[in-house]
């Protein structure tokens, strides 16, 4: 407990140099180049933190080393089979342990479990109605539970003791739930600035900040209403990392997102993960996954089908297969001959 | 240099005229509006002329320093800069007192000093007097009106040049305090047109006249009830104030002149609205939330608009033969009642929107205490004036603690048992964005009951209050003012405070369940 207590208070404390060095790398410079000078000043600020933090910010520093070597190695020896990315070994930052929550008669999700260690960016996927919202939306205290708990660094979302350390450590961008969209961006970010505790003049310089992350400036006047989905998911995801949580549960973040947002998106994140931070998402692209993402699980039908590093999931075929082959949607394409026979 | 300014005044003003049908169907309109109501008040003052004197100088200075008040405060409420700021001139190399008297001149034409004239014709003809006086009345009348047009201009240069937006802000809340002082005169000015006569002291026309704003227009009166020495001073000091506006609006010219303006450091800062007023905390936050969207909500707004329309009701009873003075009494009351009862299903307006509340663990006392803001806002002040308003037109200031006490009881005794049931007892509202007419799919059996216990219990709590003030203001047990005015505002306060309590823990307690239900409906 102490530990979370004090590795989240350098949370608190240190976005003031990470903002300005954010800043920094957004304003045109190559982001390649800048990432080592953001993540130099990152390190020493989170020295003096729990042994807990300290275990993070190895991880992030030795996290890009495993990615680069398959890139060279490929060139120079191509017989050499390239070593396979590590399982992420920081500490459980969110673990969820047989989760059981049903509708009436429909089962959402049974006896499900999940470990999402400190420095990974992990994808969940799943067909559509495989309670992947659900488990999110449990995950990140939105949704109560049947059974089963979620920790989020040791501290218990559903416990009413805990829960407010564990809900301070989370952002969340939930799919399909509305914003106070009556607000403008700019009102709207800092709703969501000062709800999560921060002051104002903090909660003001942070929206300017993400605003320009996420080319946001020119609609921070307009009322969120007003917004295209896309937009609007980006404004929702740049009122989740506003209180630089440590863990981020994002539900379909990139749905209706451009392609051009959704790199920098992107870049955003693995930045946040390379500091440190943890990414949960969902997502329906395996493409994007497989992409992005360190580590996966499939759930289908409530139940986690497989769980690990991408490589050891994908099993050496693309995840797109090996998803379909999980999911079992091969059955479904028979059938229909039908639509063979064109009616005229 | 003067010809010039001059010759760009009426170029811009044409040009209003001259793009587009819209805009100048606008200008048309407006320009017809001010001028007519300036010809109907100006009417209406120049039948005082058979009224005795003190009359008619209660009113015209009552009400003309009132226009001089409104000169200064109006431009406050505009964010463009005027058309005679001089800071536009910046970089011509212009001279200061030919710019100045230019600029002046130049905004001196336009509608403000069109209705000024009319209305001034008003003035001079309500003295009927003679000839000298009405000389005398010429006099004051100019003078009140280069007054008046210079407080403009030097209000509306000081406001463009006040860049922060937030400073900006401060002043109109100002502006607002201001209203409410004049709320007294205006108050007295009603009573002088009412039928009956007037009955005013007239202590507040003399005070008047010692102020800028009333003492050109206090002379001629002064004059002609003989009163020199006074007629001299009020000269004086119209003189003295046409004299330190103009050195105020030179050395503004002058300012705007030489200094080159200043960068505008806050041009990409967006306004914040409400949230830039309140503090930084999540109680501020989400009462900066319910504030803007009680303006911005069509469901809020149109919950709102009923509101001036219910002392409307009491009509009938007065026509089928009720008291007018008891009538008096029951509109502030009744909308007290109403207005703390529109928060009672807030939660349920939020919609799915509350996962932000229930991600960020806002704690229950912020968010009850956030959401009762814009019914305090509106509902305390309205007690106050409400209840005044009541009591001066039932006649009898004496019971203005027992009104208040039945107001500001029902108020806050709603506001708190709103405070649980918006919590506890939730039912299906109109979605955001959807027509506030159009009915929810189901609303249930909640709805009834919800709705039944808030006005049930709010007037049941407020009981022993509005029998003690019944036995104060109907029956005339003054002794018992006193009495209700506590028992009404120790029930509110208690019942609120009690009910925030309650409505905290429950809401801390079903966060998810509230949200859960959300998503149902």
């Amino acid at each position: 407990m102490t530990e979370a207590d004090d590795g989240d208070d350098t949370v608190i404390d240190a976005p003031e140099a990470e903002g300005k060095a954010e800043a920094a790398a957004n304003r045109g410079t190559p982001a390649r180049k800048t990432t080592p000078r953001t993540q130099t000043p990152r390190t020493p600020a989170r020295k003096p933190a729990a042994p807990a933090a300290r275990k993070t910010a190895a991880t992030a520093t030795r996290k890009p080393a495993p990615r680069k070597p398959p890139a060279t190695g490929r060139k120079k020896a191509p017989v050499v089979v390239p070593e396979p990315p590590k399982a992420p070994e920081g500490p459980v930052v969110l673990a969820i342990r047989g989760l059981g929550k049903r509708y009436g008669s429909t089962v959402a999700v049974e006896n499900l479990d999940l470990e999402v260690r400190a420095g990974t960016f992990y994808g969940i996927v799943g067909p559509n109605g495989a309670g992947k919202t659900t488990t999110l939306s449990i995950a990140t205290g939105l949704l109560r539970p049947d059974s089963g708990t979620v920790e989020i660094l040791g501290s218990d979302v559903w416990s009413s003791k805990d829960s407010r350390q564990a809900k301070r450590s989370l952002g969340v961008l939930p799919d399909r739930l509305r914003l106070f969209d009556r607000l403008t961006g700019a009102q709207f970010l800092y709703y969501a600035g000062t709800l999560r505790g921060l002051d104002g003049a903090t909660a003001r310089k942070r929206s300017a900040d993400l605003a320009e992350a996420f080319g946001l400036q020119d609609a921070l006047g307009r009322l969120v209403s007003d917004y295209s989905v896309g937009m609007t998911k980006k404004v929702a995801l740049a009122a989740a990392i506003i209180h630089s949580p440590r863990v981020l549960v994002l539900d379909e973040p990139f749905e209706s997102v451009d392609p051009v947002s959704a790199a920098t998106v992107t870049e955003i994140l693995q930045r946040y993960v390379r500091g440190g931070g943890t990414v949960l998402l969902s997502s329906h692209s395996m493409d994007l996954v497989e992409r992005i993402c360190d580590s996966v699980a499939v759930i289908v039908d409530g139940h986690v089908l497989a769980q690990g590093t991408v490589h050891d999931v994908r099993a050496g075929r693309s995840l797109q297969e090996r998803f379909v082959e999980l999911a079992g949607g091969q059955a479904a394409t028979e059938g229909m001959e039908w639509l063979h026979s064109f009616s005229d | 240099m003067v010809a010039l300014l001059l010759r760009l005044r009426v170029a811009g003003t044409a040009n209003r005229l001259r793009f587009g049908l819209r805009p100048a169907f606008t200008a048309v309109v407006a320009v017809l509006v001010a001028v007519l109501a300036s010809i109907a008040v100006s009417t209406l003052t120049s039948r005082l002329r058979d009224d005795p004197l003190g009359e008619v100088q209660a009113l015209v200075v009552g009400g003309g320093a009132l226009l001089l008040v409104g000169f200064v405060v109006a431009p406050f409420a505009s964010s463009r800069p005027p058309w005679g700021d001089p800071r536009r001139l910046y970089g011509y190399g212009a001279p200061v007192d030919r710019a100045a008297v230019g600029l002046a001149l130049g905004s001196a034409l336009g509608v403000p000093a069109l209705c000024l004239l009319i209305l001034g014709v008003g003035y001079v003809r309500s003295f009927g007097l003679g000839s000298g006086i009405a000389w005398l009345a010429v006099l004051g009348a100019v003078l009140a009106g280069a007054t008046a047009l210079l407080l403009a201009l030097v209000a509306g240069t000081v406001s463009a040049s006040i860049t922060g937006r937030r400073a900006r802000d401060f002043l109109a809340a100002g502006g607002v305090v201001v209203g409410l002082l004049i709320i007294p005169l205006v108050v007295d000015l009603v009573r002088v047109l009412l039928p009956g006569g007037y009955r005013g002291s007239g202590v507040a026309t003399s005070g008047l006249a010692w102020t800028p704003f009333g003492a050109a227009l206090a002379l001629p009166g002064h004059a002609a009830s003989g009163q020199t020495g006074r007629a001299v001073a009020d000269l004086l000091v119209a003189l003295v104030t046409l004299g330190l506006l103009w050195w105020a609006w030179r050395t503004l010219v002058e300012r705007g002149l030489r200094r080159p303006p200043a960068p505008e450091v806050a041009a990409d800062r967006v306004g914040l609205g409400w949230f830039d007023l309140l503090p930084g905390t999540a109680s501020g936050a989400v009462a900066g939330r319910s504030l803007t969207y009680w303006v911005r909500d069509a469901r809020y707004r149109w919950s709102l608009v009923i509101l001036p329309f219910l002392p409307l009701l009491v009509i009938p009873l007065g026509i089928a033969g009720v008291d007018w003075r008891m009538l008096a009494l029951a509109p502030v009351p009744l909308m007290c009642l109403i207005l703390g009862f529109l928060p009672h299903n807030d939660v349920a307006y939020d919609n799915t929107a509350l996962w932000m509340h229930v991600s960020a663990n806002t704690r229950g006392l912020a968010d009850r205490l956030g959401r009762l803001a814009p019914a305090l806002v509106i509902g305390v002040p309205l007690a106050l004036v409400g209840s005044f308003a009541a009591v001066v037109l039932h006649d009898d200031i004496a019971v203005f603690g027992a009104e208040f006490g039945v107001a500001i009881a029902l108020l806050l005794t709603g506001l708190g048992l709103a405070s649980i049931l918006s919590a506890a007892l939730p039912y299906a509202a109109v979605r955001p964005g959807d027509d506030p007419f159009q009915q929810p799919q189901s609303t249930g059996a909640a709805a009834g009951w919800s709705q039944s216990l808030m006005i049930g219990g709010a007037a049941l709590l407020s009981a022993p209050t509005g029998i003690l003030a019944v036995m104060a203001a109907v029956e005339g047990r003054t002794d018992l003012v006193g009495a209700a005015f506590w028992a009404g505002t120790l029930t509110g306060v208690g019942v609120l405070v009690a009910g925030v309590a309650i409505g905290s823990a429950v809401y801390s307690r079903r966060a998810p369940e509230l949200l859960a239900f959300a998503l149902r409906s």
